[in-house]
């Protein structure tokens, strides 16, 4: 079967593209409606993964740079939310910015170092500032912000739907919905900045750093702002975990969670945007389905009361079978299939590209391709 | 400032506490190097594999096993299982780069976690003790106060650690194969033409790096006096920046790197009380920054040069 071919860009591209994301919102809206609150509960928690995930994602997969401590980022976010909320009765909407900047500047001090430091040191410092975040915020003086020592802090957001919202949803329905679209614009951005000379960029520098530099990129500029802006993502993803989650411990924020946010970026495809929720999802479902097979197994139950263990077995031996076997992650595996059907090509090869990039390219001298980035300074 | 600066018998006493804790950092810092040295790969799974080793002579010793016998026969089984990883997970993943090893690492962090909760509970358990550990087990030297003392323990710790260098610098620098590990690690592609199986050397090299840490983490179980399947968890950072401070690829440098490690992250408490709890993890993260700021190849190794 031959696949129908579409042109990128073109009004039938996009046709496709705009039905696709009607069909995307109209069950992201229809689950509300459908679901019982425990499952919501459930696809509320993979919105706030995803969207942390998405973050790994930027600067794992699409700047290669090693980062360990996710977990961290997403801790900032979801403490600031939480002590603002509780403490200081901010509205929670308002605390989202407040995450996010914390989460840049956090993130801007942890990418410094990649100035000078390559793979394996960023590496370590990363995994240091993951392992010894949770530990600062057991320390008193953190403790005199209220993040509440070891216990963690506890958060209730309570929304009641407002009255004008006219679907029939639980208030927990109405606190999933506005997740999704604060999710929904996050993924936006993130596409376009990935399609933006910043994204370009960003792949130059992981595909060939020494290439990139010198058609133009700065090494240092973009991989510190790839890690601050996917510290944000990382510190949103914890406030909008908040919203539904009523205590984040610094437990909750160690190794433990960024190792499950690494497995997911793998699982979901870490150079994609779209993986991200493939790892959202994994990140929820796995080990409730795990847990729930685990217990009711016999012999797996007799080993061990907590059947929940068998999930981070699950996770490691996915970890090792997809870097092995499909390194690109489920995502691509997906457009792979489609392709089989549709095949989108791009628009003509002409020689002046339209006015797809928002910098117009400068071509001012006839010099050979530079190859994937257009120069940036 | 502490009340007690000007004591010499506390400044004795946070020395030995700083040099215990330092030696066990300066271990997982050997096995961190060991591993580097030849793949130029870190192994984040090396405190986990470690721990597996340590719940290996747990194990054997509640079959009745002596315990030193049992600590060795779990070394040679962490030698056995770390060259086999390296062999079977971490080799074919070379050539993909760091992150595809960073992440087949942590995915054994993940296994190997889980594995030894599933197999030994997630309840800590008394820890195997070969050296001797009861309240008594300790030769006075000042009274004090507070008394300063070395525990037979503490003495176990740093005689080991002697010994364990010493081993190495024999084999590393006074055998044949050792001569072909430091061929490997000085210039692999070198070392290739030679005729020296650069793989068999890095087998090596993850071999003793696991049986070196199932040392240490007996040792750590038995200063914490349990043993659980989180008991390495913080160990490894501290492992990590010990190995920083005295550059990846310097035998030498992990043991200095993990004593001043421990100097420091018990001076610095004991001598400024303004500072509380347990500030351990954020020095050592402290000390990683520093050192890869100022001096990236950390103080005993060689800057890297990059062609380009």
């Amino acid at each position: 079967m031959t696949p129908r071919v579409i042109v990128e860009g073109s009004r039938r591209h996009r046709a496709w593209q705009g039905a696709g994301l009607l069909l995307a919102a109209l069950v992201v809206i229809a689950l509300p409606v459908l679901l019982d609150d425990f499952r919501l509960g459930q696809f509320a928690l993979v919105i706030a993964y995803s969207v942390a995930v998405l973050g790994l994602n930027l600067v794992s997969g699409f700047t290669g740079q090693v980062s360990l401590g996710h977990g961290a980022f997403f801790g900032i976010g979801a403490y600031t939310t939480a002590i603002l909320f509780t403490d200081h009765g901010w509205p929670y909407l308002a605390t989202l910015p407040v995450a996010a900047l914390l989460g840049l500047v956090l993130g801007f001090l942890v990418g410094m170092p990649a100035l000078r430091l390559h793979g394996l040191y960023l590496a370590v410092v990363t995994l240091a500032v993951g392992v010894a975040f949770p530990v600062l915020l057991t320390q008193p003086i953190a403790n005199k912000l209220g993040t509440g020592g070891v216990a963690g802090k506890t958060v209730f957001v309570n929304w009641t739907k407002p009255a004008w919202f006219t679907l029939d949803v639980s208030n927990l329905g109405w606190k999933y919905l506005v997740m999704a679209a604060v999710a929904a614009l996050l993924f936006w951005l993130a596409t376009g900045v990935l399609r933006s000379r910043v994204g370009r960029s960003l792949t130059a520098l992981r595909d060939n750093e020494t290439a990139a530099a010198v058609s133009g990129v700065w090494p240092a500029e973009v991989k510190t702002v790839a890690f601050a802006v996917s510290a944000m993502y990382g510190a949103l993803g914890g406030s909008l975990y908040v919203l539904t989650t009523p205590v984040v411990s610094p437990a909750g924020i160690g190794f433990a969670i960024t190792l499950l946010f690494i497995t997911a970026m793998v699982l979901g495809g870490a150079t994609t945007v779209a993986g991200a929720w493939i790892g959202g999802l994994a990140m929820v479902f796995l080990p409730y389905y795990t847990s729930q097979w685990a217990g009711q197994v016999g012999f797996l139950a007799s080993v061990t009361d907590q059947p929940g263990l068998f999930s981070n077995v699950i996770y490691g031996v996915i970890l090792i079978v997809f870097i092995y076997f499909l390194p690109q992650g489920l995502a691509p595996f997906f457009t792979k299939a489609r392709s089989r059907f549709v095949a989108i090509v791009p628009a003509a090869a002409a020689p002046a590209l339209p006015a797809a990039a928002e910098a117009p390219a400068v071509p001012a001298s006839p010099a050979p391709s530079p190859g994937p980035v257009q120069s940036g300074r | 400032m502490s009340p007690h600066i000007g004591n010499v018998s506390y400044l004795l006493s946070l020395l030995t506490t700083g040099l215990t804790s330092g030696a066990l950092y300066a271990f997982v810092a050997l096995a961190i190097v060991l591993v580097y040295k030849t793949t130029t790969h870190i192994n984040l799974a090396q405190g986990e594999m470690a721990a597996l080793g340590a719940f290996i002579v747990l194990a054997l010793t509640r079959y009745g096993v002596n315990v030193w016998l049992a600590l060795v026969i779990s070394m040679a089984l962490s030698f056995g299982l770390g060259a086999g990883i390296e062999r079977g997970l971490i080799r074919p993943l070379e050539r993909r780069g760091i992150f595809p090893v960073v992440l087949a690492t942590l995915a054994l962090f993940l296994v190997i976690n889980a594995v030894m909760a599933i197999i030994w509970g997630t309840q800590p358990v008394p820890a195997p003790a070969p050296l001797p550990n009861g309240l008594d087990a300790k030769i006075d030297i000042l009274a004090g106060p507070p008394p300063f003392f070395l525990t037979y323990r503490a003495l176990g710790t740093y005689v080991i650690l002697l010994a364990v260098l010493a081993g190495l610098w024999l084999l590393l620098e006074r055998t044949k194969l050792g001569l072909g590990y430091r061929a490997v690690a000085a210039n692999r592609e070198a070392a290739q033409v030679l005729g020296i199986p650069v793989g068999r050397m890095q087998m090596l090299g993850w071999g003793i790096a696991a049986a070196l840490g199932t040392v240490a983490a007996v040792l750590v179980a038995e200063t914490v006096n349990t043993l659980d399947f989180n008991v390495m968890g913080s160990i490894l950072i501290f492992g990590l920046a010990a190995a920083t401070l005295g550059g990846f690829d310097s035998v030498p440098g992990a043991a200095v790197g993990g004593l001043v490690l421990g100097m420091i992250v018990t001076f610095v408490p004991g001598l400024f009380t303004v500072i509380e709890g347990d500030l351990g993890l954020i020095i050592a993260l402290a000390v990683v920054l520093v050192v890869l700021l100022v001096r990236p190849q950390g103080f005993f190794g060689t800057k890297p040069l990059e062609r380009v």
